[in-house]
């Protein structure tokens, strides 16, 4: 028998989607902290709320460790929700231990389903908290001492929904208090409005700030003036048995989820893959059906009802596609922690600066990415970054700064990743390929951007010594892979004692792409249109191929650029209406040779059979597939990888 | 417990296929040819607006593949859907008494075990994982 007992057994997917998206919101209300903005009053009463939650579901689900753990944090949260002024001293040590706390959850949810479960040991995570609280109780830090006030708000008559009005001031005054009582003292209570019209609101707070609280009661809307009382004497005093003010006034656990659940809902991943897989095969379906009443002739009302399919056929496919999509804002707070857990291993100072956050990005670009943009920011603190007395020396700011900019342009999307530090050395990179064997020409004959870009071979690493966070060498191998994986590519530039860029750019996947379709032999096959820069006859380039080392270049202009004959690669017999595509690439241009050009049509692109997609792309340039204007399949070609490949004289890339 | 099967010839060959993981049957065209591959990867089918890959029972025998496939049978595996086609479909069947191993040969790692059926022929059945497995291996 396993942990669970068969009536908890079934509980558990509800305990572990719960317990993540209560995760979500500890991490979010954390992230000012990692940013090193430290924490406010408000992040401290929503902290508060998510442990008291996890608590209570743990101890339902009899993970006792999990209860213990959360409890403590949550007297951690009370601490700081009762004397706002600890916020201002060292919580540091508090902060570790609530990581520590948010690892441990997630690793046992994790778990949760696996048929031998059994909580893991928490005892070094309880002394870990126990040790944070135990230094936050002995650290009452010395801020200003609070100080009793009393007002009445009295509303406006024509104040709509006066107790939600009322419920908001009081949430947002108990921010600022660290004692606040009301009258009436259950806002929610039938009765409450007509008190509120007829004696206002009163409240009695503790703060340090009170005349920062009273001008934000006056300045709320609907409030028609706020009158002070006497503070030691209510006009009634509350029920003795009655929580305090700012307990009704914030929203209680249970509601907050159910607000959530208005604006969110849970949809398994799978379904919206069939989504989105559904809307592809319709829209292939109805261009199949257009094309053949265009061809017939077909009633002119049939044609009406065509044209307004497609239109809603357009809006379900636009809708399908935002289901996939997620703003970065959602994936960045883990690198905030990631670059001050480094900093703090490694005596560095740094913070990260994330633009275009608010962009939204496909989910699967930004799951195949995470793990990249781990390596980078680990790169970035422990290799780039000097220590902030070097930093001083070198007259830098001491603490360093790391760079997220996300941004988005004609279907690609950009992620560059930049510091402020020491820069890489090109000829370290150069002794170590040299050292490995990896040079494939001499030494000498290396440009410092192709020194910088041998950082992406696959177990390269200059670092002489292995840290906890990197140096193993695999980092710009994985970056480098995944990129090229998503259809895009990698480069790197640096400028030594400035610092260093990664830029990854990617097609946005899952989108409809404008193609050239055109045939190599017997294979159909896609390009991007953006991609395309110039189509040639096959005679009229004639007069500006060149063959030199054994390979073909095609002359455009002052650049000589790599030529691959499709035909020749595909080993399909070339026909007699050939024409030469020169690619836009990302960082250089190059030629291909193919068939006759079909036209061009909008199509929905797809990834090739798990079967197939490796090989296929690194042999062919063969990215994916997609539906054609007859319903036969055609192969969406990687232009990028057509040009990589080019440049190595058609071989594999 | 011994799986029905789903009979297919090719050539002087009979195959089984686990009837169970038999998405559909039908006639073999509309193919797309894919550069660079094996002999037995006979191209891509779109089948419901999904790209599966199209394999030839024959040629993953080591028989040559030939032009004359009549039928695709679109198979479920862990890996994805994976097609096979072959002259025809036969018959289903539960094979009687126990089925005997291949051992050795270019088809160990496809051909899972052989066995007695329909008649005096034998039939070699297909173990569509390990199939898929030696198509992702290449």
């Amino acid at each position: 028998m396993g942990f669970f007992s068969a009536d908890l057994e079934g509980m558990i997917d509800i305990f572990a989607q719960e317990t993540l998206e209560m995760m979500e919101e500890y991490d979010a209300h954390l992230l000012p902290a990692a940013q090193g903005q430290g924490l406010t009053a408000e992040d401290v009463q929503a902290l508060f709320r998510v442990v008291h939650t996890i608590k209570s579901s743990a101890a339902m689900m009899g993970l006792e460790a999990m209860n213990r753990c959360a409890h403590h944090l949550e007297d951690a949260m009370a601490l700081l929700r009762d004397d706002p002024a600890r916020l201002s001293g060292d919580i540091e040590q508090l902060l570790d231990a609530m990581y520590a706390f948010a690892d441990y959850v997630r690793a046992e949810i994790d778990r949760l389903a696996d048929a031998d479960y059994s909580p893991a040991d928490a005892g070094a995570l309880e002394e870990k908290i126990g040790g944070a609280l135990r230094a936050l109780s002995g650290e009452k830090a010395q801020g200003p001492e609070s100080i009793q006030r009393a007002w009445r708000v009295l509303f406006k008559p024509d104040c709509p929904m006066v107790q939600v009005r009322a419920l908001v001031l009081v949430k947002q005054a108990a921010a600022r208090c660290s004692a606040l009582t009301t009258d009436p003292v259950d806002l929610e209570q039938a009765g409450a409005e007509a008190r509120l019209n007829a004696q206002g609101l009163a409240l009695w707070a503790e703060t340090t700030s009170p005349e920062e609280v009273r001008s934000h009661l006056a300045a709320s809307p609907y409030v028609d003036r706020v009158e002070d009382i006497l503070p030691e004497a209510p006009a009634e005093t509350p029920r003795e048995d009655a929580e305090p003010a700012k307990e009704p006034a914030a929203p209680s656990p249970s509601e907050e989820p159910a607000a959530r659940a208005a604006r969110f809902a849970t949809i398994p991943w799978g379904l919206v893959e069939r989504l989105q897989s559904l809307t592809g095969e319709l829209t292939t379906g109805f261009m199949l059906l257009k094309t053949a009443i265009e061809r017939s002739d077909a009633a002119q009302e049939l044609e009406t009802l065509v044209t307004q399919s497609g239109h809603q056929l357009n809006e379900l496919a636009a809708l399908a596609q935002q289901t996939s999509l997620l703003p970065v804002s959602s994936v960045v707070g883990q690198y905030y922690r990631t670059i001050r857990d480094i900093c703090r291993e490694e005596g560095k100072q740094a913070r990260l600066e994330v633009r275009g956050e608010e962009l939204e990005v496909d989910r699967t670009l930004l799951d195949a990415l995470a793990t990249p943009l781990l390596h980078l920011f680990r790169n970035a603190v422990d290799h780039g970054m000097e220590t902030p007395a070097e930093r001083a020396r070198l007259g830098k700011d001491e603490v360093g700064c790391v760079t997220l900019s996300v941004s988005s342009t004609g279907g690609r999307v950009k992620f560059v990743v930049s510091d402020d530090g020491k820069g890489m050395d090109d000829g370290k990179l150069l002794d170590a390929a040299q050292k490995r064997g990896l040079l494939d020409r001499p030494r000498e004959s290396y440009t410092r951007d192709e020194a910088l870009q041998l950082a992406f071979l696959p177990g390269f690493s200059t670092s002489s010594e292995t840290t906890r966070y990197s140096g193993r060498g695999v980092g710009m191998d994985v970056v480098a892979r995944a990129v090229e994986g998503l259809g895009g590519v990698v480069h790197v530039t640096s400028e030594k004692g400035q610092g260093t860029t990664v830029t990854m750019e990617m097609p946005v996947s899952m989108t409809s792409c404008d193609s050239l379709q055109f045939s190599v032999g017997e294979y159909r096959c896609l390009l991007p249109v953006r991609s395309v820069k110039r189509i040639l006859d096959w005679d009229s380039a004639a007069p500006d191929l060149r063959r030199a080392d054994g390979r073909l270049w095609l002359r455009q202009g002052e650049a000589l650029l790599p030529l691959m004959d499709l035909f020749e690669r595909y080993d399909a017999p070339a026909g007699d209406a050939r024409r030469v595509l020169v690619l836009q690439g990302l960082r250089q241009d190059a030629a291909v040779v193919v068939g006759p050009i079909d036209g061009h049509l909008v199509v929905v692109e797809r990834p090739l059979p798990e079967l197939l997609r490796k090989a296929a792309r690194r042999q062919s340039g063969i990215s994916g597939c997609a539906v054609t204007g007859d319903g036969s399949l055609g192969l969406s070609l990687d232009p990028e990888q057509l040009i990589r490949m080019a440049a190595k004289g058609g071989a594999e890339a | 417990m011994s799986e029905m099967l789903l009979i297919l010839r090719q050539g002087q060959l009979s195959f089984g296929l686990p009837a169970e993981k038999v998405r559909t049957i039908q006639p073999s065209g509309g193919l797309i040819h894919l550069p660079l591959q094996p002999e037995w990867m006979q191209g891509l089918l779109n089948y419901k607006g999904q790209a599966v890959p199209v394999a030839h029972l024959g040629a993953l025998a080591g028989e040559q593949a030939g032009e004359r496939e009549r039928v695709t049978v679109v198979c479920e595996t862990e890996k994805g859907l994976l097609a096979l086609c072959a002259d025809e479909a036969l018959e289903m069947l539960v094979p009687e008494g126990p089925l005997l191993a291949l051992a050795g040969g270019s088809t160990e790692h496809l051909l899972r075990l052989a066995g007695e059926a329909s008649g005096e022929t034998p039939v070699m059945v297909i173990d569509l994982e390990e199939t898929a497995q030696a198509l992702l291996g290449d």
